[in-house]
């Protein structure tokens, strides 16, 4: 049986953002990464969104750039298994990270 | 030539919209007949683009169109309260025993959708005195309600379809 892989959703703001966590996600461990666009009725890009299958291994290397990220308010929302928080504060990612088995590396 | 369900790419795609969305608003899947005018519409957008297309339904949300790029999958999310609103733009256009009234229903309805916008959007003060502005002294009030139920029954003729659809539209096409 493979190892459990946990499913994260990060809105950011910018593009920037999400090729940050992307690029702290995929050192070395086995994780499943894309970054999407919403576009608003006009075409603008109104947020960027880092989706990830990833093994708790490769997620504890994103919880400090999360954090960092999240301090700055450049994210909107981090969903963890399902469970979501809008604007959240760094104590709430770690929470959410440590509920599902992450610790930060 | 559209390339067959994925399963796991599906979800993906659903993910991505449910991590838009706000808090309180939720996913349904529009009924899957194949008969139904969204059905028909999916699939011929996904024709046209050459690539699979997911229509979300939006419940309990913003009356608003959106789409995620960037995956295998394209979503369009559709709330349901736009085609609400859509369904009554529609109607106030093309009834004509409306058309003595029509300026004043398009207020009422304007008003209406602000309120709930700025509800939403926590401005509770704007949004109860928008809500009332649209409410004292009118004698004109807009059906607001399940449109969804009504759009398999509507007739598809070219005012319906492009009333309806051209926002859907326009989102795939933002995902090309």
């Amino acid at each position: 049986m493979g190892e459990r892989l946990v499913e994260l959703e990060v809105v950011v703001e910018s593009s920037d953002d999400a090729q940050e966590l992307g690029a702290a996600l995929g050192v070395g461990e086995p994780a499943t990464v894309h970054i999407a666009k919403t576009s608003g009725f006009d075409g603008d890009v109104a947020q960027w969104i880092l989706l990830a299958n990833s093994t708790i291994a490769a997620l504890s290397s994103l919880v400090a750039p999360l954090v960092v990220l999240v301090d700055r308010r450049r994210v909107r929302s981090v969903t963890v298994d399902g469970v979501h928080i809008e604007n959240p504060t760094p104590q709430d990612v770690e929470t959410l990270l440590r509920r599902a088995g992450v610790r930060g590396g | 030539m559209v390339e067959p369900e994925d399963p796991a790419e599906e979800r993906l795609a659903r993910r991505a919209v449910a991590a838009r969305l706000a808090r309180g608003s939720f996913i349904q899947s529009f009924p899957d007949d194949p008969d139904g005018v969204m059905h028909t519409m999916t699939q011929e957008a996904q024709l046209l683009l050459g690539r699979r297309a997911l229509l979300l339904r939006v419940d309990d949300g913003f009356p608003e169109l959106f789409t995620v790029t960037g995956l295998p999958v394209t979503p369009v999310a559709v709330s349901s309260r736009y085609l609400d609103v859509a369904f009554a733009i529609r109607e106030l256009l093309i009834n004509e025993a409306l058309s003595g009234v029509r300026e004043g229903f398009f207020e009422t309805l304007a008003l209406r959708v602000t309120s709930e916008v700025l509800m939403r959007q926590g401005s509770y003060d704007w949004g109860t005195y928008t809500f009332l502005r649209g409410l004292v002294g009118q004698s004109l009030f807009v059906d607001l309600g399940e449109s969804i139920t009504r759009l398999d029954s509507a007739p598809k003729d070219e005012g319906t379809l492009t009333s309806l659809f051209f926002g859907m539209l326009h989102e795939l096409g933002l995902g090309v």
